[in-house]
């Protein structure tokens, strides 16, 4: 290398580059990314902090971890706690809060290190607890129970990573497929086009929200099955504002001259054309994510959702609305609800203000 | 003559967002200055000084010719002549618009609406743009004659049948009923005339009629702004323009900018005779004589436009001048009389300026 | 002329558009772009094409290139353009997308447009480079050097190889367009309007950089622009275009200060600053209509010489001096 004639040395920010550091001069939206990447990856580990397997437990000299094996209350011969009957054995999985208080009252060598808030999302606390359900707000019970006796937050919480994660994922492929369909549709246009088309607008005459309701009445549908349906329905509109993008940036000459210096058709998509229109469609993602986040919320408000007992924001707000005098049922998952949403659109503000800025402007 | 216009001291800045431009020093440059600070989104922006101290005066009676390239501050001059800058990201810093005595910079909204249109016209550019697609004709040139409160319905349309007929449009009857992508981009051009004449205006404003027209064509609105003056008195021309060749057929006085300043004004056939700042000399060179041929090369000018947001120092034009001196990097030369109504702004002409003196 | 003269020869090459007729047929209207032109550039000169906006003179470029862009609209071409090739002429409309594909380094194309003939995400350096990787097999060390090589050749700093197109002004976006055209060593480029949006100072640089390169890479240039007084300037040879057709051809000075043909005639009076030299200008009639019959001159509608003959017969293009043909019943030897 040391022949070379010439030295460079200039660099110039790339396009991403200039508008990552217009996009981080608006703070809210650069913020509102920080926190929301932050709860998701906190969320993504959340066993750590919430939930009732311990995270350490030690018992008779041995070591357990029941983060990731489950082990019965065998295995410590545990006796059941529950307020009624205090001297049974204790069936079925660990109770490692019950444990721990065991633990702590014999004093031996042996002790339980619990996560930081030790209530599990499906877990029924009505042994432990007193009153019928739902409880109210309390300092172990930060958003009180449900009307199942299960943790509010904690539930929270698990239905803050599964609606964040659905929504990312359905956004991801739906985008994928749309930018795939749009960029060939755009591309090579013609008969082509006018057959995609038509196939499209057909497709997407169909009522997704029925058909949805339809099959999921007929199978119970899981988080694969939810994911694959939405994206199945959702790619249309995608394809639609792709295809519209590639052929402006086809008709440019740039195009042109990539083709003309003897660039392949796929390079010519795939290395021109495809940076190029995905620009504009950046700033969709945020309002498609807060879209994904949204319907899933009301499938499950509706029923046809993700199956019980899963933990989710739409089957809290339902209950809520079934028993209006419970406040922190209908308030904290709106509440959480509201504060995520209210953080994407931020964001998407941010994106779009970055991306496709329309300064104001006027004339006297 | 009398000054049907005079301009003095104008100052146009845009302030632009440094991450949309390709300059990165954007923290020496911000504009720091006390007096316009008040206006929020200035802050932190780059100024772009589009038009800086301009001062000139248009008689009446006059074709005056602007020419100088992009980013000269031709057309900013011109639009600010009727208050026509987007705010933001422009803004009109100082100076004085005086058009008949009062300056059109400090009338209020209404009394704007009164010097647009009825004593200052302006045509365009883009003809296809200006139109809107969506309206005939008619409407169109109605909208503009019914601001004039005297005229009923059937003077308005007489009256745009002969504007019509003044532009040059040979059946103004079934033009009147089309819609603008009808017509064909003269057609369109001479519409836009015949809207700007429709309430007689004493000052058209010609911002590069021609440019995104065919040869031909542009030679007939050319011929056509030409009989226009000739059959109105007391009206004057501004006409903007990239093309000296324009501004040679039908100016009576030019102006040179380049880098939002005069760089020389002059009548028009002393300034194409003896050239005397060397940019309007390399301007004029540029221009392939139209009666000969050679297939040498063009003397053109050499390196670029400087960008409008870093300009070098001194002498704007002086990284460009075959005949830059020491002196033309330091320090930025003054307006210079050089006989009456000639003036450059070149060093190599102040001694002549003291022994005149 | 001499057969083996040319770098590349169109015969009777007629190109229509079809356009969609209404959303639900494919059905289509035809509009005739390009009508039965021949014509021949002659190896390392420039040929000049001049014409009004929509004649056609965009199209021949883009169907030597086979650059339609389709789905927008069909095309349909006829007739020939014969690349020669290694002493072979190949018909470009009869190879295959593949072979096409490799031939497309020998004609190399400059837009009119600077800003967005520059991919915008790409840098100055991988622009130039692209060409050399599909059409070399140069390694990267070798191409960044010729990438440095055509940088210096037209003018643009060598620090500026990693900057993107947003940074540079219409000029010098236009020098990296033809560095880019010359990197896969070209025979024949085709400028289409390469000047026209640039500033007049820019301009002269921009023809003078052409002018150079032709002599240093001996190549052949087809100079397109709707403005005369351009193309006089650097062409060798100058075919005029109206209306599809080609209605006169021959040296640029013949062209120039004698031309026959009396729309020639109108483009040149027309050019700003021109002065005329006690000669009959033909005047215009303004704002006809430019409807076409297939039998009648295109020009009759405009042309104030205009008699029956001219609405009855179209001209043909016929030679009228030595190397000076002209499509007029008024100019005949």
């Amino acid at each position: 290398m040391t022949s070379r004639k010439y030295k460079i040395n200039s660099f110039s920010p790339s396009f991403l580059k200039r508008r990552w550091k217009k996009f981080k001069k608006i703070k809210r939206g650069y913020y509102s990314l920080i926190i929301l990447i932050l709860l998701y990856f906190i969320s993504l580990i959340l066993p750590v902090f919430i939930g009732n397997s311990a995270l350490f437990v030690r018992y008779n000299g041995k070591y357990y971890f029941p983060l990731f094996k489950n082990f019965s209350a065998n295995e410590f011969e545990q006796h059941s706690r529950n307020i009624n009957n205090s001297d049974t054995k204790l069936e079925g999985e660990a109770n490692y809060r019950w444990l721990k208080q065991e633990f702590d009252e014999k004093g031996e060598n042996n002790f339980v290190i619990l996560s930081l808030y030790p209530y599990g999302p499906n877990e029924n606390l009505l042994d432990e607890m007193e009153g019928n359900p739902p409880h109210p707000p309390s300092m172990q019970h930060i958003f009180g129970t449900d009307d199942r006796g299960r943790d509010v937050l904690s539930r929270l919480a698990y239905g803050f990573n599964i609606s964040l994660s659905f929504s990312i994922i359905v956004t991801f492929f739906t985008f994928l497929f749309g930018f795939i369909f749009g960029a060939l549709l755009g591309y090579y246009g013609g008969k082509f086009d006018f057959l995609g088309l038509r196939l499209i607008e057909i497709w997407s005459t169909l009522p997704v929200i029925y058909i949805l309701i339809i099959i999921s009445s007929i199978i119970r549908p899981n988080f694969f099955w939810l994911t694959l349906l939405l994206i199945l329905f959702g790619w249309v509109g995608i394809t639609y504002y792709i295809r519209g993008e590639v052929y402006r940036e086809k008709a440019k000459d740039y195009t042109m001259a990539a083709v003309a210096i003897g660039a392949s058709d796929l390079k010519v998509i795939f290395k021109h054309i495809m940076p190029n229109a995905l620009i504009p469609v950046i700033s969709f993602v945020p309002f498609a994510l807060v879209g994904y986040i949204t319907s899933l919320v009301s499938l499950d408000f509706l029923g046809f959702g993700l199956p019980p007992p899963t933990p989710s924001w739409g089957e809290l707000i339902s209950q809520g609305l079934k028993n209006t005098q419970y406040w922190w049922l209908v308030s904290a998952p709106l509440g959480a609800q509201f504060f995520t949403l209210l953080m994407i659109v931020f964001i998407g503000e941010g994106v779009r203000e970055a991306f496709d800025p329309k300064p104001f402007s006027r004339y006297k | 003559m009398n000054k049907l216009l005079e301009i003095d001291n104008l100052k146009v800045y845009f302030f632009v967002d440094p991450l949309y431009t390709g300059f990165t020093k954007s923290n020496n440059n911000e504009f720091k200055s006390k007096d316009i600070i008040e206006d929020r989104w200035i802050k932190g922006k780059i100024p772009v000084k589009a038009v800086d101290n301009v001062s000139f005066d248009i008689f009446n009676g006059e074709i005056l010719g602007i020419a100088g390239e992009s980013g000269s501050g031709k057309s900013v001059t011109a639009h600010s002549i009727i208050n026509l800058i987007p705010s933001p990201p422009g803004k009109i810093l100082s100076g004085e618009i005086l058009y008949k005595g009062k300056d059109i910079l400090k009338l209020s909204k209404n009394e704007l609406k009164n010097i647009r249109g009825k004593e200052i016209g302006m045509i365009f550019q883009e003809p296809s743009v200006s139109l809107n697609p969506v309206l005939k004709i008619k409407s169109q040139i109605f909208e503009s004659l019914m601001l004039d409160k005297k005229l009923n319905k059937k003077d308005i349309k007489k009256k745009a049948l002969t504007l019509l007929a003044d532009v040059g449009i040979t059946n103004p009857e079934s033009s009147l009923n089309s819609y603008p992508h009808q017509l064909s981009g003269g057609m369109k051009q001479r519409i836009m005339i015949a809207i700007a004449l429709s309430r007689n205006p004493s000052l058209l404003i010609a911002d590069e009629p021609t440019t995104s027209l065919d040869v031909t064509t542009q030679k007939q609105i050319i011929d056509l702004l030409v009989n226009i003056k000739k059959s109105r008195t007391d009206f004057s021309i501004l006409l903007i323009t990239h093309n000296l060749g324009l501004i040679k057929q039908i100016c009576d006085r030019v102006i040179i900018m380049y880098g939002g300043k005069i760089q020389e004004i002059g009548e028009m056939k002393k300034l194409f005779e003896n050239p005397l700042h060397p940019y309007t000399e390399g301007l004029v060179g540029c221009f392939p004589d139209p009666n000969s041929i050679s297939t040498e090369r063009i003397n053109g000018i050499p390196g670029n436009i400087p960008d409008a947001i870093d300009y070098p120092s001194g002498c704007k034009f002086h990284p460009r001048c075959k005949y830059a001196m020491c002196l033309c990097k330091n320090i930025e030369p003054e307006l210079f009389l050089i006989e009456k109504t000639h003036f450059v702004r070149c060093h190599l002409y102040k001694v002549n300026n003291i022994t005149d003196e | 002329m001499n057969d083996n003269n040319y770098i590349i020869q169109i015969k009777n090459l007629c190109v229509s558009y079809l356009t969609e007729k209404n959303l639900f047929s494919l059905k289509s209207d035809k509009i005739v772009a390009v009508n039965d032109v021949s014509l021949d550039i002659t190896k390392g000169t420039t040929t000049g094409l001049v014409g009004e906006s929509g004649c056609g003179k965009s199209t021949i470029a883009k169907a030597m290139l086979r650059l339609f862009n389709k789905g927008l609209n069909d095309v349909e071409i006829k007739g020939d353009i014969n690349l020669l090739f290694e002493e072979n002429p190949i018909n470009i409309l009869k190879l295959s997308k593949k072979e096409m594909r490799k031939l497309r380094k020998h004609i190399q194309i400059i837009f009119q447009d600077p800003s967005s003939s520059l991919n915008p995400r790409f840098t100055v350096g991988k622009i130039i480079e692209e060409p050399l990787i599909y059409n070399t097999s140069l390694n990267k060390k070798e191409r960044i050097e010729k990438v440095l090589f055509l940088l210096e050749k037209v003018g643009i700093s060598l620090d500026k190889y990693s900057s993107y197109p947003f940074e540079f002004s219409g000029g010098q976006k236009q020098r990296i367009s033809i560095a880019r055209a010359l990197a896969s060593g070209p025979e024949l480029i085709i400028c289409d309007e390469p000047v026209s949006s640039l500033d007049v100072s820019i301009q002269a640089q921009i023809i003078n950089l052409l002018m150079d390169l032709q002599k240093d890479f001996n190549l052949s240039i087809l100079f397109i622009s709707h403005d005369i007084s351009v193309v006089k300037q650097i062409s060798r040879n100058i075919l005029v275009m109206y209306m599809g057709k080609i209605i006169e051809s021959g040296e640029a000075g013949k062209i120039y200060f004698n031309s026959m043909h009396p729309y020639t005639k109108l483009l040149i009076s027309s050019i700003p600053g021109y002065m005329l030299k006690n000669e009959t200008v033909i005047p215009q009639i303004e704002n006809a209509e430019n409807t076409h019959r297939p039998s009648a001159c295109s020009f009759v509608s405009r042309c104030s010489l205009a008699q029956n003959i001219c609405n009855e017969n179209e001209p043909r293009l016929e030679e009228i001096a030595d190397n000076h043909y002209a499509a007029c019943f008024f100019c005949r030897k």
